[in-house]
């Protein structure tokens, strides 16, 4: 096979396999909202409510079925291989929004505040994973 | 950096095209791979067998909902051997050297 004609089936095969890996536009909602529960549960646990472990296991089972339901939908799972940042950013958004849930609703108990903290929770944690798909695709998709 | 090296065994369209599908992914399903690379499951399996025989893939099978699931992934020395072989064919392109 002559080299050039290989190297197009290269790019084009990698171009595919991103497109399939990130081709899960309920996949960002889905996984920005489960995120939101757990600030949501960390805070409820912090007033000693049994909901908030509830929410917490809920929250734990929605990823798991956001996974298994990504795995059957697309056939593939995609590698974290150079997204490091990624990963950290999303790290520092969650556990920044638990430990900060919890310090609160210690100090002050649950009220509206808790909603704020959801819902910016639930949209940078959209806007993370849309953003990884985004880079994804740049890192193998586009050559 | 890579270091240039051509593989005759990735070289072949249909192996080259299943690295290529596989070099982003953790692991594809074989069904996935199949309808991608518009072959039977007979030529795919054939094809993996040599890459796997290789130390280029590696294969899992698991059941789910009673049916039997295979997936597939690219190994460590698969990925080098790939990364490897397109740069020898990126080199090969810009003139700076023969297959």
């Amino acid at each position: 096979m002559d080299a050039k004609f290989a190297l197009d089936a290269v790019a084009s095969a990698e171009s595919r396999s991103a497109e399939i890996a990130t081709s899960t536009p309920w996949y960002a909602p889905w996984y920005g909202v489960t995120c939101a529960a757990f600030p949501v549960a960390i805070a409820l646990m912090a007033v000693r409510s049994m909901v908030g472990f509830a929410i917490l296991m809920l929250a734990i089972a929605s990823l798991g079925l956001l996974a298994a339901t990504y795995r059957r939908a697309t056939g593939v799972w995609p590698s974290g291989q150079g997204m490091m940042l990624h990963f950290i950013a999303a790290a520092v958004v969650l556990f920044g929004a638990a430990i900060a849930s919890y310090i609160v609703a210690s100090s002050y108990g649950v009220g509206w505040w808790l909603l704020a903290v959801a819902v910016v929770t639930a949209i940078l944690m959209s806007l993370l994973s849309r953003g990884y798909d985004l880079a994804y695709t740049r890192k193998h998709g586009a050559r | 950096m890579t270091a240039p090296a051509f593989d005759e065994t990735i070289h072949n369209p249909i192996r080259l095209r299943a690295c290529a599908m596989l070099a982003g992914l953790e692991s594809a399903a074989f069904p996935v791979l199949r309808d991608e690379l518009g072959v039977s499951d007979s030529v795919l399996s054939k094809h993996l067998a040599t890459l796997e025989a290789a130390g280029y893939v590696s294969l899992a099978k698991a059941t789910s909902d009673r049916r039997l699931r295979t997936s597939v992934s690219l190994t460590q020395t698969g990925r080098a051997a790939y990364a490897s072989h397109v740069a020898a064919l990126r080199l090969i392109v810009a003139g700076e050297g023969n297959i």
